[in-house]
């Protein structure tokens, strides 16, 4: 069990490999990273049976790295049900993610970079869901950040490409600082990084609550800028400026799943705080409606599916908020197939049609059947449809935030719902079905349509994982918490409702999109000033620019004024000019004549025969 | 007033005036005479302070070799064709430094009050004895010291000596 | 006649060469009143050895020392201005500044 750290360093040795000596290798060495990534999912075939082989439970797995006086470092992993579920999450999405772009990302100059990035990010994020210490995990977290602003930057000669990517670091820059702060306040207050030994001096009650409560807020400001929850989650849209395959990896199935990840892994911390759980449930609500709302006005289709994933993400931390890690895991594991499924077939799309505005594309369903109807798995399973596993997910979460934080945030919840399917069901009618507009469409080849196949059956069949099987896994909650967790059962008075919303979202809009029965001009033109609102985003990112350029920039023309003024023509020119002008000065005593000199040696002598009278009293 | 301080008071005229003439005078050789005349004031008052052998060297040597070396450097360097103010720009600094300079010394003299003792003379066979008794070694090597001088001033001064 | 008579000379006559050094433009004059200078101090060791010297010996000696030095301090110090006119055309220290900033 202890080789599981083989599964990051496999893949950081990939991109290592190919950093150094892709110039000299096939392909740019590029094949390496699918490679490594391969292995990484084998070792953790390997890690889970030993793991299940050992009687489950959580084991730790430490060196020291770095030793300063009492306080050590180590380079710990820690393997428990949840570390599990994510590295099997993670090198399975990732693995099909790769060989998917080795079809899409065919023609590519810089192509062994691509797959090198794509390895650093695997390695620091399988380290990321492994570590056991605060430290490695923010190591891992900000390497993953890194990796974000490489890929989405990928196509750095385009300028709105490069803008994103900048956009993305900035935005969960901010919250990573809120995190590190937070990592620090527990290190103070617990003087140890390591996770286990931080709930022990939680539950023993050695910390205040105000330094709980503190400390759980600022770790969640990074989990907000890493899952683009309001309101760090403008980069997220811009970010579908990178490669397809990019947007279905990172930003939705694994890297914007840290920071639900996060949470969950501190969740007792979180636990011990009910101000802090309270106010992850209201962000994530509060996301959620603004989302959803504003993917229902988006014309290009990664952007519908980036709201999409705000969305998602939001009921995952609104799971958690309501106190259910089981809940927000499992609909983790189902959207990252789901989403990573519906991206990929973007991908797909744009790759056969060279179009992403839903605009322009229209009732290619016929001339690409494959993705067409694995897209349509995809959209009914996150719209709720049974029995698909997104149904038994947001069922889940429904169930829990039911129980957990009463029938306002439920209501909230199930408009939620119904957004996600109308939507969802926008997208899928106009894109696949509806008036063909004569654009040329062309199936994607086997290696884009293998993984697209693989995703859906994950998408479609994932609500097994919710039912026990047998003695040793007692379904999905049980699975991660061996004592605490219960099967999945049937609330029908929760299910019932969200059911019939997913429906007759999906219905409402095929009536709307496909038959023509109701007319989306004419809810637009009505509902007018709703639709700007959306389609600007809230004026969000008009408002986020005007910090910046008023406040953020204002405040660096200040200091470059002084630092021009000051520092460099004050402080750095002025001394070397009044050393050139001292000088100047000063050489004009060396007259060259030699009388000048004589008077003033004899000026010397009566200074010193003044001084000697004056002062030393002799004469 | 006794008649050694009547003589002081006229050597010490003949000293000073020279003085002033070799520091004033517009004729570079009218200066060296000038000097002449003042060190031979200065023998006088040698003479008056009872050293006659002093009185005797001084004369020898800065009448006979000095003021006659430094003439011929006047007639070598052609100064006599530079005619005119011989002063220097900064005359009037050195007429303050020099003044000053007189006022230090002379209060340093006037406030010091030692104990004097009556003048007496001494003939030449103990300045003789004492010069080359105990004296002997700083004499060999002043006679070492003229040696070397007189060495160096013929490389200096020679046709191609003292090049480079 | 009493010692401070004479230290007056002495200094009075140490000033005038101490002016002539300062003020004069040619080399050999300014030579001149180094030569003032030297003997303002012989003058002050004879008195002072025959007025508060037991042995009134020690300063006579010393002015021996301090004339032969300079009768060779002036052969010396001519062969330079000697040198220098070869090499400058002239002995006027007005005029010899190369060594100026």
């Amino acid at each position: 069990m202890e080789w599981a750290w083989l599964a990051p360093a496999l893949s950081a040795s990939a991109f290592l490999a190919i950093v150094l000596f892709g110039r000299v290798l096939p392909r740019e060495g590029a094949w390496l990273a699918p490679l490594a990534i391969a292995g990484g999912f084998g070792v953790f075939w390997g890690v889970l049976l030993r793991w299940i082989e050992a009687g489950g439970g959580s084991h730790a797995f430490a060196f020291t790295w770095l030793q300063a006086g009492d306080v050590r470092i180590p380079w710990g992993m820690l393997l428990d049900p949840l570390s599990l579920v994510l590295m099997g999450l993670v090198t399975f999405v990732a693995l099909l993610v790769q060989v998917y772009s080795w079809g899409y990302m065919a023609r590519e100059p810089r192509f062994g970079w691509y797959f090198a990035a794509h390895a650093l990010f695997a390695a620091s994020m399988l380290t990321l869901v492994l570590a056991d210490n605060l430290l490695l995990l923010y190591i891992a977290w900000e390497l993953v950040g890194l990796c974000s602003y490489l890929l989405i930057g990928f196509w750095y000669e385009r300028r709105p490409a490069a803008e994103a990517a900048k956009k993305a670091f900035i935005t969960t820059r901010l919250g990573d600082v809120g995190m590190l702060i937070g990592i620090l306040l527990l290190f103070r207050q617990t003087g140890t990084f390591q996770i286990q030994e931080v709930f022990a001096h939680v539950e023993a009650g050695r910390l205040s609550p105000a330094v709980v409560t503190a400390a759980a807020l600022l770790l969640f400001t990074g989990a907000m800028g890493k899952s683009a929850q309001f309101p760090f989650h403008v980069w997220l849209p811009d970010a579908m400026e990178g490669p397809t395959p990019v947007s279905a990896l990172i930003h939705a199935a694994t890297m914007v799943a840290a920071g639900v990840y996060l949470v969950a892994r501190m969740f007792p911390l979180f636990e011990a705080s009910g101000v802090a759980l309270l106010v992850v449930a209201g962000i994530a609500i509060l996301t959620a409606l603004l989302a959803a709302g504003m993917a229902l006005v988006m014309t290009d289709v990664k952007r519908v599916l980036a709201y999409s994933t705000i969305t998602d993400l939001a009921l995952m931390m609104l799971a958690l908020g309501a106190g259910s890690i089981g809940a927000a895991i499992f609909h983790l594991v189902v959207h990252g197939f789901a989403k990573a499924l519906l991206f990929l077939g973007a991908g797909s799309v744009s790759h056969g049609t060279g179009r992403t505005d839903i605009r322009d594309l229209g009732g290619i369903a016929s001339a690409m059947p494959l993705t067409t109807l694995t897209f349509l798995v995809g959209a009914f399973s996150l719209g709720g449809i049974p029995p698909l596993g997104g149904w038994f997910s947001k069922d889940k979460v429904l169930v829990a935030v039911g129980h957990g934080l009463g029938g306002v945030f439920l209501a909230l919840a199930m408009v939620v719902a119904f957004l996600k399917a109308l939507y969802m069901g926008r997208l899928l009618w106009t894109v696949f079905f509806g008036k063909a507009t004569g654009v040329h469409a062309h199936e994607s080849p086997p290696v884009m349509t293998g993984p697209l196949v693989i995703l859906a059956g994950g998408a479609l069949a994932g609500g097994v994982l919710a039912f026990p099987w047998g003695e040793a896994y007692g379904g999905f909650d049980a699975f991660l918490a061996p004592h605490k967790g219960k099967p999945f059962h049937l609330e029908v008075g929760v299910a019932a409702p969200s059911t019939v919303l997913a429906v007759g979202g999906f219905a409402l809009t095929w009536l709307a999109y496909h038959a023509g029965r109701l007319s989306p001009e004419a809810i637009r033109r009505r509902w007018a000033w709703l639709h700007h609102l959306l389609a600007r985003k809230y004026y969000l990112d008009d408002l986020y620019q005007w910090c910046v350029d008023h406040i953020v920039l204002a405040m660096g023309q200040a200091i470059a004024l002084f630092d021009r003024l000051v520092v460099n023509d004050t402080g750095v020119d002025g001394t070397g000019r009044s050393v050139v002008l001292a000088g100047r000065g000063l050489r004009l005593h060396v007259t060259g004549l030699v009388y000048t000199y004589a008077l003033g040696i004899v000026a010397g002598f009566l200074t010193v025969a003044l001084v000697w009278w004056l002062v030393l009293g002799r004469l | 007033m006794s008649v050694t301080l009547l003589a002081l008071a006229l050597l010490a005229a003949v000293v000073l005036g020279g003085g002033v003439g070799v520091v004033t005078a517009r004729n570079v050789v009218h200066a060296a005479l000038f000097l002449l005349l003042s060190l031979g004031g200065v023998a006088g008052v040698f003479l008056l302070l009872l050293a006659e052998f002093l009185a005797l060297v001084q004369v020898l040597i800065y009448g006979g070799a000095v003021v006659i070396v430094l003439v011929f450097a006047l007639m070598l360097t052609r100064s006599q064709d530079f005619a005119g103010v011989q002063d220097n720009p900064q005359w009037p600094l050195g007429l303050l430094a020099a003044l000053v300079v007189f006022g230090v010394l002379t209060a340093s003299f006037v406030l010091w009050k030692p104990t004097v003792q009556p003048p007496a003379r001494v003939g030449f066979e103990e300045v003789g004895r004492e010069l080359f008794l105990r004296w002997a070694i700083p004499f060999e090597m002043i006679s070492l010291v003229l040696l070397l001088t007189l060495i160096g001033a013929i490389i200096l001064a020679g046709e191609r000596g003292g090049e480079g | 006649m009493s010692l401070l008579h004479l230290h007056l000379l002495s200094a009075a006559l140490f000033a005038l060469g101490l002016y002539g050094v300062l003020a004069r433009r040619n080399a050999v004059l300014v030579l001149m009143a180094i030569e003032l200078m030297l003997n303002a101090v012989n003058i002050n060791l004879v008195a002072s050895a025959l007025f508060l010297d037991p042995s009134r010996l020690v300063g006579q000696v010393l002015v021996v020392f301090v004339i032969t030095l300079a009768a060779a301090e002036v052969g010396l110090a001519l062969a330079i201005i000697l040198r220098l006119y070869r090499n400058r055309g002239t002995a006027n220290l007005d005029e010899i500044n190369l060594l100026r900033w």
